[in-house]
Order: structure tokens, then C-alpha cells, then sequence
């Protein structure tokens, strides 16, 4: 049976952006632990991530990650449609797949987020996070850069 | 045939630590695309890519760290790593990801992810993301386990 990657990792973050906790411990593994590597942060279990989520200062608004642009990435999905890239179809079989979106956060900053996830059956079992900012493209790399629409 | 991701990888990685942009030309597709969603700059060709790299201001960067990088293809296993050890993904696909760190000519560490598309032994098509270490925040220690950030493997 095919695993559909865009659909688990878009019910994971509507359920997010719904604030629907209890649901979303249903979509991850009892053992679920996410990694940050950025700052060398691991958390384990769905409890603490919840919380992680719930306690975070100034609070997350509803719908502050952004689907439009997203990108799913994975051995039995296709890259979701994007201003910069069409769909392109990813053949084979597995558990493992990346997805980037834009998160909205408190202050008012968006970054991308991106996940490197493995899912067992239909849940979410480990992702490592990865979170970037947006940055003005630099003066010194305009001559060799064919477009500056992809932001967004 | 399976393409092993994770060689291929330490090909380009290495071909740029090494400075050698012929190498990393030879590395990537005639019709080559690299785009940061960050900044919304996209690259096309390798002589574009290429001279972005060589003249980095400030010099080359040249210190790709492979030693901590991971790699996830659906015909590669993970690259041992001190937080992942080994995890086996499995298919047919020429797509994958790789996240590696690298230090700026201001001495500052980023991670580097890329997602990226070959074809055959070439790089196709690449999207990059650059994200800066931090300090875990206080407020979100009782939830959180530490590692050292600054270890290379």
C-alpha cells in the first residue's frame, strides 16, 4: 500500500494550526522525538513536544504555518505545486521524506521549516528540524541570480 | 541501478572544500537550477552556481563539514551521525536530502539543507535552505534533552 506523505504532513500541520493537541498526539508515535540540531535540543515523547508547542512564548497564532508554498518531498509522494517548481513525481518505497513550509512566529517573522521525518504506519515516528529565515538577497550575488520572485 | 547518494554527496562536498570548481561543474547538469526559498534568488547553470561559490565575499567557502552531515535518499542510508545512527530508506528515486554544517568566513556555523534532484551522476536541481545555530531558549528546557552543537561527529 503507498503512503501518501503530503496528506499525513498536511493533516499533521493543519491539526497544528488548528491547536487540535489531542489529535495531533494521535498522528505521532508514542516514542516521537524531535531533534533540533540547530541548537542541539532533542525532545522526547509526544507529551513534551505538546508542550513545547503549547508554552511557547506570546503564544503561536492559528494558522501560522503556511501551506502554500510547501514542499513534501519523500520515496511515495510528489513534490507539492510551487511557484518555482512543478510537480515532479518521486518513485519507490519507504518511511522517510522532507517537507518545508513557512512558519509565522509571534514576533512576527517568517521562517521556513524543515523537517527530515520518518513516519512508521501512518504516524509521525522522529523529525530533526531544521528552521531558516528570510534574508534580503545580496548585492554581490545579483549578477549570477536569474530571478528574485521565489520569495515569498 | 541504485546510485549511492551518500558518495556522490561527499563528491560535491569535497569537490568544494578542495576549491576545485571544475570538479563541481562537471558535478551538475548543463541546465542546472539552485534556489534559495529564503531569499528567492535562483541560480541557473553551473557557472552561475560556481561563481557565486568562488567568490563568496570574504573567500571560497571551503569548510564543508561532511562529518556531521546526514543524508536521507530513498537509495541511501543515513550517514552516521552522533544524534541518528543508521537508518536504512529504501526505493528507486533520484531525489534526496542533505543537511550538513559549514562555517562562514565570519566564523559563524549554519546548517545547510539540501534537497536536491540528479540525474544519473549529475546534480540537477538543488533547493537550499541556511539555518544559523542558536542557543536553546530557557523557557523550553524542562521539555528538552541537550547535545553539543559545536561536535563535529
Amino acid at each position: 500500500m503507498q503512503t501518501d506523505h503530503t496528506a499525513i504532513i498536511t493533516r499533521l500541520v493543519r491539526v497544528l494550526n488548528e491547536h487540535d493537541y489531542d489529535l495531533w498526539e494521535t498522528l505521532v508515535t508514542e516514542d516521537y522525538f524531535e531533534e533540533y540540531p540547530q541548537s542541539g535540543e532533542l525532545i522526547r515523547g509526544p507529551k513534551n513536544v505538546r508542550a513545547s508547542v503549547e508554552n511557547y512564548p506570546g503564544g503561536i497564532s492559528k494558522d501560522a504555518l503556511d501551506l502554500a508554498d510547501a514542499r513534501v518531498t519523500a520515496t511515495e509522494s510528489k513534490w507539492v505545486r510551487t511557484p518555482t517548481f512543478t510537480f515532479v513525481r518521486v518513485e519507490g518505497r519507504g518511511n522517510v521524506g522532507t517537507a518545508a513550509f513557512k512558519g509565522r512566529y509571534p514576533d512576527g517573522t517568517t521562517w521556513w521549516i524543515i523537517l527530515l521525518y520518518e513516519l512508521r504506519g501512518d504516524r509521525l515516528a522522529k523529525a530533526t528540524a531544521f528552521f531558516a529565515p528570510l534574508f534580503e538577497a545580496p548585492e554581490w550575488r545579483k549578477p549570477y541570480v536569474d530571478s528574485t520572485s521565489a520569495r515569498t | 541501478m541504485l546510485t549511492d547518494h551518500e558518495a556522490f554527496l561527499k563528491r560535491v562536498m569535497n569537490a568544494l572544500n578542495e576549491a576545485d570548481y571544475d570538479e563541481y561543474e562537471a558535478l551538475l547538469t548543463e541546465d542546472y537550477v539552485e534556489e534559495y526559498p529564503q531569499s528567492g534568488e535562483v541560480i541557473r547553470g553551473p557557472k552561475n552556481s560556481r561563481a557565486i561559490r568562488e567568490r563568496y565575499p570574504g573567500g571560497p567557502l571551503v569548510n564543508v563539514d561532511t562529518s556531521s552531515a546526514r543524508v536521507a535518499a530513498n537509495e541511501a542510508r543515513w550517514v552516521r551521525t552522533p544524534t541518528f545512527t543508521f537508518v536504512r530508506a529504501e526505493g528507486t528515486g533520484n531525489k534526496g536530502t542533505a543537511a550538513l554544517k559549514t562555517r562562514y568566513p565570519d566564523g559563524s556555523i549554519w546548517w545547510v539543507v539540501v534537497v536536491y534532484e540528479r540525474r544519473g551522476e549529475r546534480m540537477a536541481r538543488a533547493t537550499f535552505f541556511f539555518a544559523p545555530t542558536f542557543e536553546a531558549p530557557e523557557w523550553r528546557k524542562p521539555f528538552t534533552e541537550r547535545r553539543d552543537t559545536t561536535a563535529a561527529s
